[in-house]
């Protein structure tokens, strides 16, 4: 048994960089960090989209029509689809 | 009656047998190795593109950078370790024809020197080793076998005030040599040693260096091929410090004198053994694996003692050096008197000028010169690790004494990096640049040990992290890296316990940033001799950088867990990671603090001091 001894302190490692990453990941899920404003260094800034006047009135007349029925469930769909798209671009992923 | 030594009581310790070479596990070796250096690839793609903390890069960038650089170590390992090949055991030979082309010449028995090399060790130690080189064994008795006391310290009775070392060697019947000067320290001692002797082959000794009788009878067979330039035989330090119960270090320490306290500590900690090799002085790792395994690039260099050298190929470089000193003199002499008709009478003082120097004059000789003989084109000399031990050494026994020693590594191999650097050396293979490479590159560690030593105290003191999110991102890249990479270096030193050589590696940094200082300085790499010996003075010098990083830890993590208390920590995951990370640290660090204050269980009043 002794001619393993020298295995002991792999696993012992191995061992605690498994614990260590669990208890980390259960900290973050009980009290997230704070880790400020995220953004990725070597990629452009992305700026969230902006939503002017005109597409939040076409937003508000698209829920009403929906609301009162005017507009089939399909229909709001490919409305809300293709309003998307026309404002998509990749957001910034915020904590 | 015989002078008695600490290392009296260490004589019956038997030395490790090798580590048996197994193709399966080196298949498993190079198969995790390659899946490390993709996963480290993937990870550190990740942590440049992606992990960094915009908010900290003050913080984050230097630690990514550490982490690469550490990451060029790993890739370099697992070139070094690939695998063994451990050359073909021949028996000793016993005419010269058997090792070199006569080339017309009339054969006869080789002719073996052995030199032991001393400067200012203590004579009855010398002794030990000549009675010991004397009781070597060879199957041939008219195969000559002379052996050589080198003293560069002029022990020869001149100086009442030192011992008598021509004495000794008088008594023991052997010869003895001494020069006028150091110049060269043991290189020249060598040099002066080669001029005045005709062996065949030479074996290296250091003055506490005890030949096992098999010595040459093990060795010798390996210069049947005639481009073996030398054999280096693995350097066993028999003396390392003993594991002793923390219980009896306590009790020591306390001076504990209560009976009951006594047995109580007893009971707690008697089971738990510390102190062992202190020092990390086991060399095993060193020679069992790494240089072992550049016998698979014939990049194994020499390390002074225990090694056996065939004299045509370190003359045959000298002489090479010679003409090309020569040479490099003469177009001097030319460019510097161009139309001067006293450059003839001046080319004749050049030849008297320039010197034959076998082994080169540096500090760090023996892998200098091997860098020497394998890059040498026409020749194409091989080396040799030979795996067996066959001799057993005495290994430094205080701090200041490592230092000093390690010191002198570090600072001779930075030095050749500076002046000669094997990576442009012509005539080496890729191989062996590499190997030589990954030498020099260790000595650059303290860069990236510093910086991951500090890592934990900036962030307890700035509450910054150097990544973005302790999300399954960072985790899904980290872990599986440095899982596959604790299990390829397992599988790499397979047999050998790498604990103490960690905690150095990383405790060593501080004196290994001096010695890149005094090399950057220009400052000349001085040949320290090791003491033979116990000198317990000058070691908390050594240990102040570690006590305060220790402290600063220590105190940062006390911080923050107030801040935890108080609620006003912004992240609690990142303490408990960087908590993890400041185990293994201060673990790392306290050895040598351990060190600086270690003293054996018994004290010796004899050794030499």
């Amino acid at each position: 048994m002794k001619n393993y001894t020298f295995l002991i302190k792999p696993f012992f490692f191995i061992f605690s960089l498994i614990f260590s990453t669990w208890l980390v990941l259960a900290i973050e899920k009980i009290r997230p960090s704070d880790f400020g404003q995220i953004k990725t260094l070597f990629e452009k800034e992305i700026k969230q989209p902006k939503i002017s006047k005109t597409d939040k009135q076409y937003l508000k007349d698209l829920f009403s029509q929906y609301k009162l029925g005017s507009i089939d469930s399909a229909t709001f769909d490919k409305r809300l689809e293709s309003f998307v798209i026309s404002i998509q671009s990749p957001l910034i992923i915020k904590k | 009656m015989s002078k008695q030594f600490y290392f009296d009581k260490f004589e019956d310790r038997k030395p490790y047998s090798a580590i048996t070479d197994n193709k399966y596990r080196t298949w498993m070796f190079q198969f995790f190795g390659i899946v490390t250096i993709v996963l480290g690839i993937a990870y550190l793609n990740w942590r440049w593109r992606y992990s960094l903390n915009p908010d900290a890069l003050w913080f984050a960038i230097p630690l990514v950078l550490a982490e690469t650089l550490s990451y060029v170590s790993t890739i370099l390992v697992v070139f070094n370790f690939w695998s063994y090949k451990d050359p073909k055991k021949s028996p000793p030979v016993h005419y010269l024809s058997e090792i070199e082309d006569l080339q017309g010449r009339r054969d006869r028995p080789v002719k073996i020197d052995i030199f032991i090399a001393t400067y200012n060790e203590d004579v009855e130690l010398v002794r030990q080793s000549i009675i010991d080189a004397k009781k070597i064994i060879y199957p041939f008795s008219d195969v000559q076998i002379k052996i050589y006391v080198l003293d560069d310290g002029r022990r020869d009775g001149r100086d009442p005030a030192k011992e008598n070392m021509k004495k000794v060697a008088e008594e023991e019947g052997v010869n003895y040599k001494i020069r006028e000067h150091n110049k060269g320290y043991k290189a020249g001692n060598l040099k002066n040693a080669l001029e005045h002797t005709t062996g065949d082959l030479f074996a290296i000794l250091d003055a506490d260096t005890r030949a096992f009788p098999s010595f040459l009878v093990n060795t010798t067979g390996y210069f049947r091929r005639d481009k073996v330039a030398w054999v280096q035989t693995p350097q066993w330090f028999y003396d390392t410090s003993e594991a002793e119960p923390l219980s009896s270090v306590i009790n020591r320490n306390l001076k504990i004198e209560n009976k009951n306290l006594i047995r109580l500590v007893d009971s707690v900690f008697g089971r738990i053994k510390i102190n062992e090799d202190i020092f990390g002085n086991d060399p095993r790792l060193f020679y069992d694996v790494i240089l072992r395994k550049r016998n698979f690039y014939n990049a194994a260099f020499c390390c002074g003692a225990g090694s056996i050298h065939r004299r045509d190929a370190i003359m045959n470089l000298a002489v090479k050096d010679f003409a090309d000193g020569i040479k490099r003199l003469e177009e001097d002499l030319l460019n510097k008197h161009a139309a001067s008709n006293i450059i003839e009478d001046q080319k004749k003082d050049l030849v008297l000028k320039q010197e034959i120097i076998p082994f080169k004059f540096h500090a760090s000789e023996d892998i200098y010169t091997s860098i020497m003989l394998h890059a040498d084109k026409e020749n194409r000399w091989e080396s040799i690790q030979h795996p067996d031990i066959e001799c057993k050494m005495l290994s430094t026994q205080d701090l200041d004494s490592w230092v000093k020693q390690h010191q002198r590594y570090a600072a001779g191999s930075l030095d050749i990096a500076f002046k000669d650097n094997p990576v442009f050396k012509n005539g080496l293979t890729l191989g062996q640049k590499i190997s030589y490479f990954t030498t020099i590159w260790s000595y650059f560690a303290p860069f990236w040990i510093l910086i991951f030593l500090l890592s934990p105290v900036a962030f307890f003191f700035s509450l910054a992290l150097p990544v973005q999110a302790y999300s399954f991102d960072f985790f899904k890249y980290f872990l599986p890296f440095q899982i596959m990479n604790t299990i390829t270096i397992m599988l790499g030193c397979w047999g050998i316990s790498t604990k103490r050589g960690d905690q150095y590696y990383i405790s060593s940094f501080w004196f290994m940033l001096m010695a890149l200082l005094t090399v950057l300085r220009g400052k000349e790499v001085k040949f320290n001799v090791t003491p033979k010996g116990k000198h317990f003075a000058k070691n908390t010098q050594h240990i102040l950088p570690h006590i305060i990083i220790i402290s600063l830890t220590l105190i940062g993590m006390l911080y923050n867990a107030i801040l935890l208390y108080l609620g006003k920590h912004p992240t609690a995951s990142g303490f408990a990671a960087n908590a993890f990370w400041c185990i293994f640290n201060i673990v790392a660090l306290s050895v040598m603090i351990r060190a600086a204050y270690w003293k054996p269980l018994e004290t010796d009043s004899v050794d030499g001091n």
